[in-house]
C-alpha cells in the first residue's frame, strides 16, 4: 500500500531519529548529548510538572532531579522511541513522591497585624494562580492523567502506559478531573474580586 | 449535567467517541443549549489550564544539572569511602566493646558547626575543631539563615520558599513551614526563645513576620520601611531591625511590637547596615562605605557613642564576642577581622589581614568563625587569645550564615 509521507508524517520520523541518535549517545556517556536531552525537554517537563505540584522552585528542582536520574537509568530505557514518555513517567513519580512528602509541609496563615499595601498583579497572572488553586483542589489520580493529557500533550493511550493503568479508566479519570476542576474554579472566580 | 454527560462531552472534545456516539453527542450539542454551553466551558478550561502552563517562563537548568551530576558522583565515591570507614570504626567498636569489661559509658555528642550553602542550596555539618566537613542535608532554595533552638532541639532554616525544621542529629527534615508569598534573599531572622517566636524581615512587604514554633502559624506588624538586618536584646524585650536603604534603626518593644524609637541618620544615606546585641538592651550599629561607622545604640539613652573605623577593606558583619566586638572585612583578596573595645569603640587589632572575610558566627568560649562565601573558606579565630585556630576551604561551597550548636550529654 502507498502511504504518502506528508508533513506531519516527516516530522514524525525526523523525531524518532533524533529520539533514537540521541538515546544511543547517552547510553555511550556522550556529555553533549545529555546537554542536548535538557535543552530539548527542560520546557515541556516543567510546565507539566508546575501545573502538577503548583509551585515554581518544587517544579525547577524536579525538573533537575528528573534529569539526574535519566542519565543515571539510561541503560534501563528498553525502547528509543519511548524516551518522551520514559521522562514524564520519572518526573511525575517524582512528583507524588513529592506530594507525599508535602503531609510534613504546613502552610502559614499570615494575618497582619497593621495593614501595608500589596502589589497588583497582571491579569495572565491572576489567571494563573486561580488556575493553580483549582488545580490544587483536583485530587492527584485525577489530575495527573487530566495534565498529562492536556499540557503534556499524550494520548489517553500514552497516560495509560505511563501511568500503568486501562485506556478506559484513564478516559473516565480526565472527565472526572475536568468536572472537579470546574468545581473548584467556579469557587475561585466566586473569590476573584476583579 | 449528570457526570456520564459530562464524560461523553470530555471524550467528544477530546476525539475518543466512536462513529456512533460522536454523532449522537454531536445532535444533542446542536439541539440542546446546556449540552453547547458545557462542551464551551469544558474548552474554555482546558485552554485556561494549558495557557497557564505556559505563562510561567521555564528555567534553564542545564548549568544546575550539570554542576549537581558532577558534585553527586564525587559524594557517591566519598560515600563508599566513608561507608568502608564506617565499617571499619564499628568493628573497631566492636572489638572494644567485646574486649571491655565494663558496661558502655554515657558520654556527649560532638559538637558542630552548622553552616548555609547559598550557591548549592544545601546545610554543611562541619567539625568545629577542625572544620572538616561530615555531612551535607539538601535544603530549599536560597538558605539564609540558620538557627539552633537548645530548647526543643531544632534547627529553623530560613530558605526563599520556607522555614525548614532540621533534626541537627539525624539532619531528618522534621517540618517545612511555608509562607503565601516566599521570603526575600534580603530576609533575616531571629529567635526568640523566651517566647518562642521566629521573626523574619521582610522588606518588599514593609513587615516583620512572626512565627510561632509551636503552632505554626504566622501573623506580622508593619516595621517602617524595607526592614533587613534583625536583632534581639539578650532579654527578649527588644528587637531591633535596620533599614539600610534610608539608614533608618527600629526599636520595637516586645511583646507588643510596638515601635518604641527610630534613629535616623539622613548623613548615611544608602550605607548598607549590620546589628550586633549588646549585654542588656543595647545594640552595635555598623554600617559599610568608606570609612565604616559604628554607633552604639541605647533606645534609652539618645543618641549614644558613634565611631569611624580605620577606612579600609570593606566591612561585611558585626558579632559581639564577650566584651570586644568583632567586624569582617573582605576585598575579595584581604580584609581579616577587626577587633574593637565595646567600652571605647576603639579598635584593638585587624587580625589576619590576608585573610578575605564575610560572615560572623559565634563560636565557644571567645571565638568566633568567619565565613568567606566567595572562596568558600571557614576560618576560627580566638578573639580572646587573638589568634587564627584552624582554616578550612570547602571546595565549591558558598558558607553564607551559620550557628554553632555545642555537644549535649546523651544517654543510650
Amino acid at each position: 500500500m502507498y502511504v504518502a509521507l506528508n508533513k506531519a508524517n516527516i516530522t514524525n520520523i525526523e523525531h524518532l531519529d533524533v529520539e533514537a541518535h540521541l538515546v544511543a549517545r547517552l547510553r555511550a556517556g556522550d556529555e553533549t548529548a545529555f546537554e542536548m536531552l535538557v535543552e530539548r525537554y527542560q520546557a515541556p517537563l516543567f510546565r507539566y510538572l508546575c501545573s502538577f505540584v503548583g509551585d515554581v522552585e518544587q517544579a525547577r528542582d524536579l525538573v533537575q532531579e528528573t534529569f539526574l536520574r535519566a542519565f543515571r537509568s539510561i541503560h534501563t530505557l528498553e525502547e528509543a522511541k519511548t524516551l518522551r514518555n520514559w521522562l514524564y513517567r520519572i518526573a511525575h513519580n517524582l512528583a507524588c513522591s513529592l506530594l507525599r512528602r508535602r503531609r510534613i509541609i504546613r502552610w502559614l496563615p499570615l494575618t497582619h497585624d497593621r495593614p501595608a499595601t500589596t502589589p497588583s498583579l497582571d491579569r495572565a497572572t491572576v489567571e494563573a494562580a486561580s488556575v493553580e488553586e483549582a488545580l490544587a483542589q483536583v485530587p492527584m489520580n485525577l489530575r495527573a492523567p487530566l495534565l498529562l493529557h492536556l499540557v503534556g500533550g499524550f494520548s489517553y493511550a500514552e497516560v495509560a502506559t505511563m501511568l500503568q493503568l486501562n485506556e478506559s479508566t484513564v478516559r473516565m479519570r480526565i472527565s472526572r478531573g475536568r468536572a472537579a476542576f470546574r468545581r473548584a474554579y467556579a469557587i475561585e472566580e466566586d473569590h476573584d474580586p476583579t | 449535567m449528570t457526570q456520564p454527560d459530562i464524560d461523553l462531552l470530555a471524550a467528544y472534545l477530546d476525539g475518543t467517541l466512536s462513529e456512533t456516539e460522536y454523532a449522537e453527542v454531536r445532535a444533542k450539542i446542536l439541539t440542546d443549549p446546556a449540552w453547547a454551553a458545557s462542551l464551551e466551558q469544558l474548552r474554555r478550561d482546558a485552554e485556561r489550564i494549558t495557557r497557564s502552563a505556559m505563562v510561567r517562563p521555564a528555567p534553564d537548568v542545564r548549568l544546575a544539572v550539570h554542576t549537581n551530576r558532577t558534585r553527586r558522583q564525587m559524594v557517591h565515591w566519598l560515600g563508599r569511602l566513608s561507608m568502608l570507614a564506617s565499617i571499619g570504626t564499628v568493628l573497631v567498636l566492636l572489638a572494644l566493646l567485646l574486649g571491655s569489661e565494663g558496661s558502655i559509658s554515657v558520654g556527649p555528642s560532638m559538637s558542630r558547626l552548622f553552616v548555609v550553602d547559598r550557591g548549592n542550596d544545601q546545610l554543611l555539618v562541619l567539625n568545629p575543631d577542625d572544620g572538616t566537613l561530615l555531612d551535607l542535608v539538601n535544603v530549599g532554595a536560597n538558605p539564609s539563615q540558620v538557627l539552633y533552638d537548645y530548647q526543643r532541639e531544632q534547627l529553623y532554616v530560613l530558605t526563599s520558599d520556607s522555614i525548614e525544621v532540621i533534626d541537627p542529629y539525624s539532619f531528618a527534615i522534621d517540618e517545612l513551614w511555608k509562607p503565601p508569598t516566599p521570603f526575600e534573599r534580603s530576609a533575616d531572622m531571629v529567635f526568640d526563645a523566651e517566647r518562642n517566636l521566629l521573626y523574619i524581615s521582610s522588606a518588599e512587604h514593609d513587615r516583620i513576620f512572626v512565627i510561632n514554633v509551636d503552632n505554626p502559624r504566622g501573623r506580622s506588624f508593619a516595621a517602617g520601611s524595607s526592614p533587613t538586618e534583625l536583632a534581639l536584646s539578650p532579654n527578649s524585650r527588644r528587637l531591633f531591625a535596620i533599614d539600610s536603604q534610608e539608614a533608618r534603626l527600629w526599636v520595637f518593644e516586645l511583646p507588643s511590637s510596638d515601635t518604641i524609637n527610630q534613629w535616623f541618620d539622613r548623613k548615611n544615606l544608602g550605607r548598607r547596615g549590620w546589628l550586633a546585641p549588646g549585654y542588656e538592651e543595647e545594640v552595635y550599629v555598623l554600617r559599610g562605605g568608606q570609612p565604616p561607622l559604628l554607633h552604639r545604640f541605647e533606645p534609652d539613652d539618645f543618641p549614644g557613642e558613634f565611631t569611624q573605623l580605620d577606612q579600609g577593606a570593606p566591612v561585611w558583619d558585626i558579632a559581639r564576642v564577650g566584651d570586644k566586638l568583632v567586624v569582617a572585612r573582605g576585598d575579595g583578596e584581604r580584609g581579616g577581622l577587626d577587633i574593637i573595645d565595646t567600652n571605647t569603640l576603639t579598635t584593638i587589632t585587624n587580625l589576619d589581614p590576608s585573610a578575605d572575610q564575610h560572615t560572623l558566627v559565634n563560636g565557644p568560649a571567645e571565638t568566633v568563625f568567619a565565613l568567606n562565601w566567595a572562596h568558600g573558606a571557614v576560618t576560627h579565630y580566638d578573639v580572646a587569645t587573638e589568634q587564627v585556630l584552624w582554616r578550612a576551604t570547602l571546595d565549591g561551597q558558598s558558607p553564607y550564615e551559620g550557628v554553632f550548636v555545642p555537644g549535649q550529654w546523651q544517654f543510650p
